[in-house]
């Protein structure tokens, strides 16, 4: 038998080897090589710390209580890492970004900071955590006790382990206030253990199929041939563990130091998410053998939890049972050091810093180091939690099974998982939302799980089991809502789950998040677009040598003054102190949390800064940056379409002033050309009439009638630019009157009939539908009628010219369309025939200068109307369109 | 949030990219899945068979895990990937 001494021995001597080799991979680490130390491959090994002392000495017991059950506790884990893509890479980047030091300060950093919430996930941590630090007491003391005998006593190992526990964790824990709360020295340590409890398992299990069963055909048959041969499954109980385990993966302190905080490079994750569940595989690959065996070769009401370290020795293996012992303390140790750093972490930021800046309300900027308060809280809370894991183990009985009490713990953690996942994934989630889930999840799981795990009458008299407390039967602690019959342990995951995601949601919903929260909330449900940070703080008036003071006290005056200077430099400012920006002081809490939380920094920041925090108006201004980028975009495009339309305006004006000029240039000829003839001739013919002394009298009348007629046209010409020119400067008095369209019509008619029979222009006319009367200046009416009607006795090129007049009442306003058969106008033309002194042709019997349609125009905008020109009517077509009644005004 | 205008279809590595994404994401649904359907017929079968289903689909899941991991984009090009809106992407 191995003495009990060499035992001690060879224990001090392996803990020993882990001081070394931590202290090494510190040394290194802090020489600037950390190299391996931050491999994927330590990083999987570190995540082993899932397997405990529970899992490895209870595991076996577990197979040899109900077979394959046990290993739904690596099962749920194993969906966890393949599925690390959809929540832990989201998880470990949110860590990263904001500088997460726990899972409380994940809770609480994501509902805007909270402290409450912070206290109450770490309460919940604590109370959690203790029963399996109890249980890895446990378990080392029972092993010590398989070596040592039954008269050894166990109180006075556990408190020894507890004891070294204790100094290893405040040795390699907290040694520094690390920025990123990494620990090198632990990290490579708990992979170490990993290792040994791998090579033990292993070996034990090779030992056991090839040694004693004889080869895994021998093996399997000696399965067949054992009592858990039958599959006895639960399979509520299965899908519930399976469940719980991957729940408690994620949400338990100690699996979220390694996997999020102790990461330091997001890729390991993709290594770990095959290596992780192959580590597991290969953990449980022999539990079932061992276990068979044990229940075969050893007296029935041996231990099975212990079957790891009894089976060898069974076979006179000391040195495979020393193997063995040396694994199952090493899964205990990890476990502790680990829970413990993670615990204590948070009870300092989240319980102690808070009362201690609270207590000293002078606040942050008292001069001296923070860095002493917060390491020697952070001892204190290792200290005092492994003081509660050995009350807990001395005062529980250490009776029950281990694995019960583990899944205990589990449940109690999961609580957390509503408000984590909610949190990552949904925006909507609130503070109140969560503390109500949690808090809710809480009760429910002490007072189905926790508390009757005591035992009955321990804490809650029988009676309550029986008929409920105060007598109410739908509150009995194990069937709640008088659902009978269900596991003890999925009736409180069931009801405790339930209520929880209804009070986190119910809450959520009703509530109306701070708008700290939001940001917050925005920031960490789409961490993968604003990777960089978000803004948390306003314009505020504090001053940098404060905050250099604070800073000082909690990085140490080297960190926080290469910071300062860094920061300065970046502004582009010499010396230490900086411009107190809004981004600075996001980078500053930033840092700060790194040391001693989200909550806690930001509370310290407050204080300096009087508590100007995020407004709502600086979360509408800086969380929705892409919705204000896409506001500018579509301003952007308006005013883009706006410029685009003046373009063409633009574009449309320059067109129409180049025509206009050349239009005015050829006019300029046309005018004087106009005027020259005439003139011409005038002076031709008086020059004659002044020589011809004797001239027949016929002769002199028809020279003095060109004269005349010539005088004629010149005055109808200047006549007209008059016109125009009155008409274009309003000065214009208007005669206005009651008339029909028809009057107005036939006068216009009449006016251009008479003077061409020959060349007669048909006009169709619908008689019935003209007599509509307007109150309007007829005169001026008839001056654009007849306008219209001679250009189309002019211009109109049919064979048998015919004029179209229909009148139409639209509403209000009279439209009189005036449409003849001959070509119409040209395209390019129709936007020119209303300029002054527009002429499309040359011909010389039109005998007018252009300013016929340019008069029209200007009179039916005096009249409150218009002219167009109406395209695709088979011919040249004049829409007049006119009010009703023209306005007293005009 | 993201309006710039997304291409209807992608380039043919872009689009493996997305569809691995996919696939590391259907993963777990696909192991709860495995593991859960000893559920149904467990009770009328031995642990050695049992045992061997588990173990063999563990290895499988073990497997796929290795070729999605290791094919997956790194981190930089994932984020490119995920910053598009809708993440399940044009097809």
């Amino acid at each position: 038998m191995l003495s009990f001494n060499l035992l001690v021995g060879v224990c001090l001597g392996y803990v020993c080897l882990l001081f070394l080799v931590a202290f090494a991979a510190e040394k290194r680490a802090r020489a600037g090589k950390a190299g391996w130390l931050r491999s994927p491959v330590v990083y999987t090994l570190s995540l082993s710390i899932y397997c405990t002392g529970w899992t490895f000495y209870g595991a076996v017991g577990n197979a040899a209580r109900s077979g394959l059950e046990f290993v739904t506790i690596y099962l749920g884990p194993t969906i966890v890492m393949i599925g690390w893509w959809v929540i832990l890479r989201k998880l470990v980047r949110i860590g990263r970004t904001q500088r997460i030091t726990s899972i409380a300060d994940l809770i609480s950093s994501r509902y805007g900071k909270s402290t409450s919430l912070g206290v109450l996930v770490t309460l919940l941590a604590v109370v959690g955590t203790t029963p399996y630090i109890a249980l890895q007491l446990q378990s080392v003391t029972l092993a010590f006790g398989v070596f040592g005998g039954p008269s050894r006593d166990g109180n006075a190992t556990a408190v020894w382990v507890a004891i070294g526990l204790a100094l290893f964790t405040v040795i390699f824990g907290t040694r520094s206030l690390d920025a990123n709360e990494r620990h090198h020295g632990v990290v490579i340590a708990i992979a170490v253990e990993a290792v040994v409890k791998l090579v033990a398992l292993c070996a034990l299990g090779v030992f056991v199929v090839w040694g004693v069963a004889g080869g895994p055909g021998d093996a399997a048959q000696l399965i067949e041939a054992s009592p858990i041969s039958q599959w006895d499954m639960q399979p509520d109980r299965w899908v519930t563990l399976t469940f719980l385990s991957a729940t408690a993966f994620l949400c338990l302190p100690r699996m979220f130091q390694v996997l999020v905080v102790e990461n330091s490079d997001e890729r390991h994750l993709a290594t770990a998410s095959w290596a992780f569940p192959l580590y597991l595989l290969l953990i449980s690959l022999f539990v079932v053998p061992i276990a068979v065996v044990g229940l075969a070769v050893m007296p029935a009401g041996a231990n099975p939890d212990l079957f790891v370290l009894t089976v060898p020795l069974a076979f006179d293996r000391e040195g495979l049972a020393m193997l063995s012992f040396l694994g199952g303390f090493s899964a205990a140790t990890s476990m502790v050091i680990v829970a413990a750093i993670a615990l204590s972490t948070m009870v300092s930021n989240h319980i102690v810093m808070p009362i201690w800046l609270n207590a000293r309300s002078g606040g942050a900027t008292v001069s001296g180091d923070v860095r002493h308060v917060v390491l020697l809280s952070r001892r204190i809370s290792i200290a005092g939690i492994l003081a509660l894991g050995y009350i807990y183990y001395r005062y529980s009985g250490g009776g029950a099974a281990l694995a019960a009490m583990g899944l205990i713990a589990f449940v109690g953690v999961s609580q957390v998982l509503p408000a984590l996942i909610g949190g990552i994934f949904w925006r909507g989630a609130t503070r109140i939302g969560a503390g109500l889930g949690v808090a809710i999840g809480f009760a429910v799981w002490l007072y189905t799980l926790f508390l009757p795990s005591f035992g009955e009458g321990v804490v809650f008299p029988a009676s309550i089991y029986e008929v409920g407390p105060w007598g109410i039967w739908l509150l009995r602690p194990q069937a709640l809502f008088g659902i009978e019959g269900m596991d003890p342990l999925v009736h409180a995951v069931f009801w405790s789950l339930a209520l929880n995601m209804a009070a986190f949601f119910i809450g959520s919903l009703l509530s109306f998040p701070r708008p700290l929260e939001r940001l917050q909330g925005a920031t960490f449900v789409n961490i993968y677009r604003y990777s960089d940070s978000t803004r948390g703080w306003g314009q505020s008036f504090v001053e940098a040598e404060d905050l250099l003071v604070m800073a000082q006290r909690i990085l140490g005056a080297g960190d926080a003054q290469a910071l300062f200077v860094r920061v300065a430099a970046e502004q582009g400012k010499r010396g230490y102190l900086p411009d107190v920006t809004p981004e600075f002081l996001d980078l500053l809490e930033r840092e700060l949390s790194g040391s001693v939380g989200a909550a806690t920094a930001h509370a310290m920041l407050g204080q300096l800064t009087g508590g100007v925090t995020v407004s709502v108006e600086d979360l509408m201004r800086v969380a929705d940056e892409t919705a204000q980028m896409m506001e500018q975009r579509i301003q952007l495009e308006a005013k883009s379409g706006e410029l685009e339309i003046t373009a063409r305006q633009l574009r449309d004006a320059n067109e129409k002033l180049t025509q206009l000029s050349v239009q005015k240039d050829a006019f300029l000829s046309q005018i004087s050309h106009e005027l020259r003839t005439p003139m011409t001739s005038l002076r031709a013919f008086s020059e004659i009439l002044m020589d011809s002394e004797k001239m027949a009298g016929s002769e002199r009348k028809r020279y003095s009638s060109i004269i005349h007629d010539e005088t004629l046209r010149l005055t109808r010409l200047l006549d007209d630019l008059l016109d125009l020119s009155v008409l274009e400067n309003g000065q214009v008095t208007l005669n206005t009157q009651p008339v029909t369209v028809s009057a107005v019509l036939d006068r216009a008619i009449g006016a251009t009939q008479s003077r061409d029979e020959a060349n007669s222009l048909r006009i169709i006319r619908e008689r019935d539908r003209e007599d509509v009367t307007l109150v309007t200046d007829p005169d001026r009416l008839a001056q654009v009628f007849i306008n219209v009607v001679s250009n189309a006795q002019k211009y109109c090129d049919a064979a048998t010219p015919e004029l179209r007049i229909s009148v139409s009442a639209v509403g209000d306003r009279v439209v009189v369309d005036l449409i003849d058969n001959g070509s119409g106008i040209p395209k390019d033309s129709q936007s020119m025939i209303f300029e002054k002194f527009a002429r499309l042709s040359d011909q010389r019997a039109a005998g007018g200068a252009g300013l016929g349609l340019a008069i029209c125009r200007e009179i039916m905008v005096r009249l409150g109307g218009g002219i167009d020109y109406l395209p695709g009517q088979g011919g040249a077509a004049f829409r007049v369109t006119l009010p009703q009644a023209l306005a007293a005004a005009a | 949030m993201n309006d710039r205008p997304e291409p209807m279809f992608l380039a043919r590595e872009t689009y493996r990219r997305r569809r691995l994404m996919d696939a590391a994401r259907f993963l777990p649904f696909l192991g709860a899945f495995v593991f859960i359907i000893p559920a149904l017929w467990a009770q009328a079968t031995g642990t050695a068979a049992g045992k061997i289903y588990i173990f063999g689909t563990w290895i499988c899941l073990i497997c796929l895990a290795f070729i999605i991991s290791r094919r997956l984009p790194t981190a930089g090009q994932a984020d490119e990937a995920e910053k598009e809106p809708g993440r399940s992407g044009p097809g």
